[in-house]
């Protein structure tokens, strides 16, 4: 039995492997990632107006042209743009003649105001973009900032500590976990990567459901269960989706390395794009060392918590398409257990804004739930290592269950050919 | 020698078998008949284990037949149970692997089977790009291709035609002799006359005949009598025995209750003008089912 159960794991995975939808859908993917990795050099490669260096001309007879040169270059170094500051002494005739010479020339007059300390001409050709009217809206607005607190005798030192944070000195009496506001960020982190899981599994329950739909639409499932057990049947099903899936993900993880390689090494360098990707950002921003130690410190027993929960989607998918004729019947039975799956995902958010709720603390037991609810409240320090534990074991009990009480049930589905009485028909098989 | 004692099935308040036994003994070719629903096709899946049968003992050569002994099972069900998008050859490679087959061994079987019947040039063909006749065929052949020791046919001829069916029955024949215990159902009693040896009607899950074709025939009361020559059916009027008349241009056949009234026909109409032809015959086996079928009914 062990061969042809080895068989059976072979042959699907051929079939998945080899089939042209998986490559083209893997070219496909890799595109895409490869696009979102690099969207920042891509688009500087084709260029476009953005990419113009524009001249900013100023008059004033404010002696601000320093601080406004330095506001200016500041932001348009965090963007795409090129800027080409210069003093100049003309008159407002004279500057609308520059400007008409030259549509990539900006001019600014700036003059003193007796209600808003400072107003501004701009003079353009054809208008302001967007980024650009934002850029010099924020530069002149610091500049007025800096000649009120002048007027006012406030010097920036001063400024600077006025809008510093106050430090709150937190003195924790009995501490009762690792919480502190930080754990937040990193619980959210931690859905985040866990978005992955759950991807795997809608993944997972969608093929295997599809796989034995389809083996049972054809008929083509008495040949097989009549000569593989349908323990051995269900197994190969769950251990050849599950391969193809942590490959399908291993080859998504390959395809984000080598993009996001690419766009350091060899895109970037070959555009002379130096901004930092949007994806790259995200990631700068998600794994720090407080949140890899926090995550290292529970990582077996997350580890743990994901087979069991894998294996458990599984194993129900498998009875759930065992018991319906047509895959139409199982996308219906199989709804359910994606909103599961959301639950636990909604009420892992919830748990950051409802410290300490007792509803979350039990639903954080519940299996097929809590491998998201668990780890989140832990690392929110809601509760303790033990429960963690407790809830894996949990986990595991409810995984023996549905695998003694699923072979009954999938041994009696396989030849169901009718939505008759379908619970009754899982009841009974469970009596047997 | 397959043995089914007392096997009895149950669906909820239906009995679909009800204390089933028989045997297939070699070189016999056992044919299990009934209409639709009569239980032949749960008593096929008793036989290879896909149900669970609720009562009684299912043996092959003394083995209760279990997933220990499935590799020398061969098994066609009623409905086409192929993987369509596979191709002839992938689907045969498939099925024979599960029977424990080597891959060397069923790649000669491939080339050997796919030639017999005359599909050999389908071989790379997706089954869904073939013929339900040619798709049948594929089937029949993944059900013989590990020389089964008991084979299990369920409608084999489905959308078969003549000359396939007789390349089938054929391959059949030539099984038994190999020491293959076959045992099929059909609702075809022609074909069934063709290569049957021992046969079992089943009405309602429950054996209403059972035994070897020829003595079920011979056994069987009712006769016909064909007569050609100039007759009219009043000549047949008085006649005791006779249960019905069928008229056709020059000639008759008579069904009469039984043996003893032969006789009696034949002088009554043995001085009538050019009788060239007076033949008793056994029942076909359809009329013998019709009317075994068609009694249990009506009681």
């Amino acid at each position: 039995m062990k061969t042809k159960r080895r068989f059976l794991i072979k042959e699907s995975l051929k079939r998945k492997l080899l089939s042209r939808w998986f490559i083209g859908i893997n070219i496909v993917l890799f595109l895409l990632i490869f696009i979102t990795f690099n969207i920042n050099t891509i688009i500087t490669f084709f260029g476009g107006d953005f990419k113009d260096k524009k001249t900013i001309l100023i008059t004033s007879s404010l002696n601000i042209y320093e601080d406004l040169e330095k506001e200016l270059e500041k932001l348009a170094k965090v963007s795409v743009i090129e800027y080409d500051i210069q003093e100049v002494y003309l008159d407002d005739n004279q500057l609308q003649e520059k400007v008409l010479n030259d549509s990539n020339t900006i001019a600014i007059h700036i003059e003193s105001d007796k209600e808003e300390y400072v107003k501004a001409n701009i003079y353009t050709k054809n208008g302001l973009s967007f980024l650009n009217q934002n850029i010099i809206q924020t530069a002149v607005n610091q500049v007025r900032k800096d000649i009120a607190l002048k007027d006012l005798g406030i010097t920036k030192e001063m400024m600077e500590k006025v809008e510093k944070s106050v430090s709150l000195n937190e003195i924790v009496l009995e501490k009762k976990g690792p919480s502190t506001n930080k754990n937040i960020s990193a619980a959210i982190t931690v859905m985040i990567f866990l978005i992955p899981c759950f991807f795997l599994i809608t993944t997972l329950v969608q093929m295997i459901g599809a796989e034995i739909n389809e083996e049972k639409s054809t008929k083509s499932m008495e040949i097989i269960i009549s000569n593989v057990d349908p323990k051995s049947h269900l197994q190969a099903k769950i251990i050849s989706c599950l391969l193809f899936t942590f490959i399908q993900l291993i080859l998504i993880l390959l395809f984000g390395l080598f993009s996001s390689f690419f766009a350091n090494h060899g895109l970037g360098i070959l555009t002379g794009a130096t901004t930092e990707g949007f994806v790259q950002s995200i990631f700068h921003d998600l794994i720090t060392k407080e949140f890899l130690e926090m995550v290292l410190s529970v990582l077996p027993i997350l580890i743990l918590s994901l087979l069991f929960t894998i294996f458990t989607y599984a194993l129900l998918a498998g009875v759930l398409a065992s018991m319906t004729t047509n895959i139409d019947d199982f996308q219906q039975l199989q709804t359910p257990l994606m909103f599961i799956i959301s639950i636990g995902f909604y009420l892992s958010l919830l748990a950051v804004f409802f410290d300490g709720s007792i509803f979350i603390q039990i639903m954080s037991y519940i299996p097929l739930i809590s491998f998201m609810l668990s780890p989140t409240l832990y690392i929110l320090g809601q509760i303790s290592l033990v429960s963690v534990i407790i809830s894996v074991i949990l986990q595991f009990i409810f995984l023996l269950l549905t695998y003694y009480y699923g072979i009954r049930i999938y041994k009696e589905g396989l030849l169901n050919y009718s939505g008759d009485k379908l619970w009754n028909k899982i009841v009974k098989a469970i009596k047997r | 020698m397959l043995k089914v004692e007392h096997v009895s099935k149950k669906y909820d308040d239906i009995l679909a078998v009800n204390d089933l036994s028989f045997t297939v003994e070699e070189h016999e070719i056992f044919g299990l008949l009934g209409v639709n629903g009569a239980g032949k096709t749960t008593t096929f899946r008793m036989i290879v284990n896909l149900l669970e049968k609720d009562s009684g003992d299912i043996t092959l050569d003394g083995h209760k037949i279990d997933y220990s002994i499935t590799d020398k099972i061969g098994f066609l069900p009623e409905e086409r149970s192929l993987l369509l998008k596979l191709t002839v050859k992938e689907q045969l490679m498939y099925y024979a692997t599960l029977k424990g087959m080597s891959h060397k061994d069923i790649l000669e079987k491939i080339d050997y089977w796919l030639k017999r019947l005359h599909i050999w040039e389908l071989k790379d063909k997706k089954l869904k790009e073939i013929s339900k006749g040619n798709q049948q065929k594929v089937q029949f052949i993944s059900s013989i291709i590990n020389e089964p020791r008991l084979l299990i046919l369920d409608e084999p001829f489905t959308s078969l035609d003549p000359f396939n069916v007789s390349l089938l029955v054929d391959i059949l024949k030539e099984f038994s002799r190999k020491n293959t215990l076959v045992i099929f159902s059909s609702h075809r009693m022609e074909q069934v006359e063709m290569f049957c040896d021992k046969l079992l009607i089943l009405v309602e899950g429950k054996t209403v005949l059972e035994g070897k074709l020829q003595e079920i025939k011979n056994q069987y009361r009712k006769k016909k009598i064909h007569i050609t020559g100039d007759i009219t059916i009043e000549d047949f009027q008085g006649i005791e025995g006779i249960l019905s008349i069928e008229k056709r241009p020059d000639e008759y056949y008579l069904t009469i209750a039984d043996d003893s009234y032969i006789s009696s026909v034949f002088h009554a109409i043995k001085d009538k003008n050019n009788i060239t032809q007076f033949v008793v015959e056994n029942p076909s086996l359809n009329e013998i089912f019709v009317s075994i079928v068609g009694d249990v009914y009506e009681d």
